[in-house]
């Protein structure tokens, strides 16, 4: 045990000096070893990445995770350093990357990203994402929706018992916010006749709602769901899954979230009440969210004019260090699930989706905006 | 449970849980001290070194350093009236005149006792009452969550000196500032001016520090004197040992702001921005004497910090037992317990409560431990109060606008600062209450939040109904009723009141009471464009802020006419304010302020930060240009390997830096002044 302390200890110094002399190393970079001829390599400089989160984030740990495993992964091993910049919702470190970072890629943005808010116009999107390089996107995780088990008068045992309820509350978000749109979208199409109670400002405060019984139903990111609601909840009787939601593979189709294999899906639980597959306006709309918000829930994204030949060691090596037995094993550690790597071919077309959706999906998401924005 | 309650003890004691604990307390020590880092800050800083520990030891790492930093955020609260986080705020009011009374060891000891007693009691309170919080946590949803914040800046009453109008109406300005920004009801900016800055909501570390260490500093630099302004300590031993005494004579004042702390700090949402202000509150409603709070009455010293520090340990319980963090530093603790395989739930309080206790234990220890390192040091660190002012503002000025950069890293930040640094220096001149207006400011989200959702829930006010609001609605009315009373009795009496807001300078505080009337206004006819939930708080908040700007101007004007009739002719009543409110002087100080943000567009913080300090310490300090540039490069250094290396801040991309970073060869280590 005490062996154990002071390599510890030992470490976690020897940690803070490296932090000092790699950070002063870092001094002796450049920004202008562009590409030139042949294979381009960031050996020698320093990479930094705007995080449009703050510090205390869990996707700042999914970033920093990031950072270190690019710094084993991309050509010529450089520092890659992390730098959080949270202000507006993120946009700040948007527009920094798109209008102030070098072309050679030494400065490029990582976080969450909101095509919903381009398609929407929401205020502060003055830009669109198709004029960034993309680099690579990252798949957190699916949603799952759930409820109490009192929710339903004389309980709640199945998601079919939903349509019966006329009292569920469900605690959400601003009502804009992408996440909160396809999961209430999703109690529309099974049917459920819900209260959409706006204002709550973090999941943790509707998780708080939900386990003190001020609202009855939520949404969760999956690997929330499995850390913070089953083993309040979930464990202890007082809530059930109603479905989770569909994840889009490379090719587009919807499949089970591997996350959650025993939650049934929307659609699957859409066929054991109804007898058919989901259609109409409001499946459409949901599916055209779950490409254009939810299946690539965080970004890698550079400056318009970053050089092709940086972009592309970039992508090559967020790919290798995303598919890294080293990654998988400390994401598993410290997150509790390993995030799925999005290609940039893949990410470019996600972030161009906006233009291709059609006028009656837009016309039904606004009304399902404004239908939960009532008071 | 007494078991569980030794055994989480017994984890504690081990070789290698003690060494990390140890080093846990330092830095966190060390982090408190520095305005604008808290306890968050240090716990992101730490987290990616306890990967690889297991439990005890990355928690021991942990939670002794997020503890330790409410114990020492007192050190600049005291000596130089800034404070260094948000728990820290109330401190101010009694800890910094104690300090320019030259009694900064007596203060600092009193401060870091109450800390430790704090930290020993609520840790005790919460251990008691472990088993039966959860009904409690759980029965306080959102409308007791409103009146809860309700009943908090009822408070304002007791924050509000010499006249509740003003602090009222103060109050109603924090509100307004509460509702810039995009409300959670719906995506529609209200008070942004098309700013991205403002979209986010008005930072509360920028404009706490601003509002509040930027007056203070302005007053050293025009004064041109040392902190302590009798130019003499409270002698090495004695007055830390007073301080010391101080908070065991008054232990029961202590034991009833920790237990208060302790159960704030218990309830999701509310937490250490409000924990101080309540505690220092109760402490001036409950003491026999109150007439020396705010001119360095100890009393209100050891109330905030008995009860910032019992807050710590309140936090962790519903972190712990329920998964749900009421903090920012309780959400990367939560994030922690999940990496290190610990689920936060009922198991908790069951087969983990041994370990539950241990981080109970962490707290309570890391107090008293932080305690007895501070005291320590008290003698040497209270020596800052009797440097030479001229001295003390620029550096101090340093760590005042890093620490509002660190949370945003925008320029709007600092622009904020500034901005609340004019703000606060007119109130302070004009006799107008400034913590009234950073409690609204807290508040305010939280009670627009929690009556929307109360009433969306219940379909109208039918929550008032509910036995804990009724309940904490009698305990408000009680309050404003004993606060109002406590005015009266002073006016009746003839009291001259002192400390905050006790300055009358009708000559400056009219314009105040003039631009308020005229913002609540104008916000009020911007709301009625808005829809009903967007709008519905601006405008509750706007006619009764109105109404009392224009009973505040009223009285403004009358108190102007007297003043005139005193005098003789407007040019002297006139020429006698502005000197009162030392104007000429302010406007310089100001314009260096300003030039430095300016000169920061220009050519980024690392070059103009040193280069204000070089400038003041010649120009205005008539320091020798070698000390000044020794300042200087002391200021660089710490920008460059303490900011920029250590913490990985991301500095403003000057213009300078846009261009020259292109063109500079790779062999210039342009990140030692870009």
């Amino acid at each position: 045990m005490l062996n154990a302390a002071i390599r510890n200890t030992g470490r976690l110094l020897a940690l803070m000096v490296s932090v000092l002399l790699v950070s002063c190393d870092a001094g002796e970079n450049s920004r202008d070893s562009a590409s030139g001829d042949g294979p381009h390599s960031f050996a020698g400089e320093t990479i930094t990445v705007v995080i449009g989160l703050d510090a205390s984030a869990g996707g700042t740990t999914v970033g920093r995770l990031l950072a270190k495993h690019l710094e084993e992964n991309l050509a010529g091993n450089p520092t890659v350093i992390v730098n959080n910049m949270p202000g507006a919702s993120g946009l700040n470190a948007h527009l920094h990357v798109l209008l102030r970072a070098p072309d050679d890629g030494t400065t490029v943005y990582y976080g969450p990203r909101s095509s919903l808010g381009e398609l929407l116009e929401l205020p502060g999107f003055s830009f669109k994402y198709s004029q960034f390089t993309p680099l690579g996107g990252v798949q957190i995780g699916g949603l799952v929706v759930y409820a109490r088990t009192d929710a339903v008068p004389g309980g709640f045992s199945k998601p079919q018992d939903l349509v019966a309820t006329e009292a569920l509350r469900f605690g959400g978000m601003p009502p804009e916010h992408g996440r909160m749109i396809v999961s209430s979208m999703g109690l529309d199409l099974l049917g459920a006749n819900y209260k959409y109670i706006s204002g709550y400002p973090s999941s943790g405060n509707i998780r708080a709602a939900i386990i003190s019984g001020e609202v009855n139903a939520a949404t969760d990111a999956a690997h929330a769901y499995l850390s913070q609601v089953v083993p309040v909840l979930v464990d202890e009787g007082h809530a059930l899954p109603i479905f989770s939601m569909p994840m889009q593979n490379d090719d587009g189709e919807l499949i089970q979230n591997a996350m959650v294999p025993d939650v049934p899906s929307l659609p699957k639980v859409y066929e054991s009440i109804y007898g058919e597959a989901p259609s109409g306006v409001v499946w459409d709309s949901i599916e055209t969210l779950l490409e254009l918000d939810q299946t690539m829930q965080h970004v890698f994204l550079g400056p318009p004019r970053m050089d092709s030949a940086a972009a592309e060691t970039f992508r090559v090596g967020l790919e290798k260090a995303m598919a890294s037995a080293a990654f998988h094993e400390e994401a598993q550690h410290i997150l509790s699930y390993v995030p799925g790597f999005i290609g940039h071919e893949r990410q470019a077309k996600i972030l161009g989706a906006t233009a291709d959706v059609a006028p009656e999906v837009l016309e039904h998401i606004k009304a399902h905006i404004e239908k939960n924005s009532r008071y | 449970m007494f078991e569980a309650l030794v055994e989480g003890l017994g984890l504690i004691f081990q070789a290698h849980v003690l060494v990390y604990f140890a080093l846990g307390c330092i830095i966190g020590i060390l982090l408190g001290a520095v305005p604008g880092m808290g306890g968050a800050i240090g716990l992101v800083l730490l987290l990616p070194f306890t990967f690889s520990m297991e439990p005890v030891a990355a928690f021991a790492l942990l939670l002794s350093s997020w503890a330790s930093t409410s114990t020492s955020g007192a050190i600049t609260s005291v000596l130089l009236g800034v404070p260094s986080t948000a728990a820290s705020q109330a401190t101010v009011l009694d800890g910094y005149p104690m300090a320019k009374r030259g009694e900064a060891a007596r203060a600092l000891g009193a401060s870091f006792t109450s800390s430790a007693i704090g930290g020993v009691c609520g840790a005790a309170a919460l251990g008691i009452s472990l088993p039966l919080i959860l009904p409690v946590i759980l029965a306080f949803e959102s409308p007791e969550q409103f009146m809860l914040g309700l009943l908090g800046l009822a408070m304002v009453g007791s924050l509000s000196g010499q006249s509740i109008a003003k602090g009222v109406a103060a109050a109603m300005f924090g509100l307004l500032l509460a509702t810039i920004g995009l409300p959670e009801s719906q995506a529609i900016p209200r008070f942004t001016f098309g700013t991205l800055y403002l979209l986010d909501k008005l930072p509360l570390i920028p404009v706490l520090l601003g509002l509040f260490a930027i007056p203070e500093l302005m007053e050293l630099a025009i004064k041109d004197v040392s902190i302590a302004r009798t130019g003499k300590s409270d002698g090495a031993g004695r007055g830390l040992l007073d301080g010391v005494r101080d908070a065991f004579r008054n232990w029961w004042l202590v034991v009833r702001c920790s237990v208060i702390g302790a159960y704030i700090g218990m309830l999701p949402g509310l937490g250490a921005s409000i924990v101080g202000w309540v505690t220092y509150a109760h402490a001036k409603q409950s003491v026999k004497d109150n007439s020396q709070f705010g001119q360095g009455d100890v009393r209100g010293l050891l109330a905030p910090e008995a009860a910032n520090n019992a807050l710590r340990g309140g936090a962790l319980i519903p972190t712990l037992t329920l998964g749900i963090p009421g903090s920012v530093g309780t959400a990367i603790l939560m994030g922690a317990l999940i990496m290190h395989g610990l689920r936060p739930g009922p198991s908790m309080l069951s087969s983990e409560l041994p370990m539950t206790f241990s981080f109970v234990w962490m707290i309570a220890i890391a107090s008293v431990v932080a305690t007895l390192v501070l005291l320590k040091t008290v003698n040497q660190v209270a020596k800052v109060a009797l440097l030479p002012g001229q001295l003390v503002v620029p550096g101090v000025l340093l760590f005042v606008f890093m620490g509002a950069w660190l949370g945003g890293a925008s320029i709007g930040d600092w622009l904020s600062c500034a901005v609340f640094g004019v703000i606060g220096f007119f109130m302070k001149r004009g006799g107008w209450p400034r913590p009234p207006v950073i409690l609204a400011l807290v508040l305010g989200e939280i009670l627009e939040r929690s009556f929307q959702i109360s009433t969306r829930i219940h379909e109208g006010p039918g929550w008032l109904g509910r036995p804990i609001v009724i309940f904490l609605l009698l305990v408000i009315i009680t309050t404003i009723f004993l606060a109002a009373r406590g005015v009266a009795r002073d006016k009746l009496a003839g009291k001259v009141p002192a400390g905050e807001a006790s300055e009358k300078n009708p000559a400056v505080s009219l314009p105040i009471s003039l631009i308020l009337f005229v913002v609540f206004v104008w916000a009020g006819y911007t709301a009625l464009d808005w829809p009903p939930p967007v709008r519905q708080f601006p405008l509750l908040i706007t006619v009764p802020g109105a109404l009392l700007s224009l009973i505040v101007i009223i009285r403004d004007q009358l108190h102007l006419f007297a003043t005139k009739k005193a005098k003789g002719t407007w040019n002297v009543t006139l020429r006698q304010a502005s000197n009162d409110a030392w104007l000429a002087e302010a406007l310089p100080f100001f314009a260096y302020v300003f030039g430095m943000i300016g000169l920061t567009l220009l050519v980024g913080q690392k070059i103009a930060l040193p280069l204000f300090i070089a400038v003041y310490v010649v120009r205005w300090g008539h320091y020798r240009k070698r000390i000044a540039a020794a300042y200087a490069i002391g200021a660089w250094a710490i920008l460059v390997f303490f900011y920029d290396q250590v913490m990985s801040l991301l500095f403003h991309p000057s213009y300078l830096a846009l261009w020259l970073q292109p063109v500079l060869p790779s062999a210039v280590p342009d990140w030692l002044f870009l």
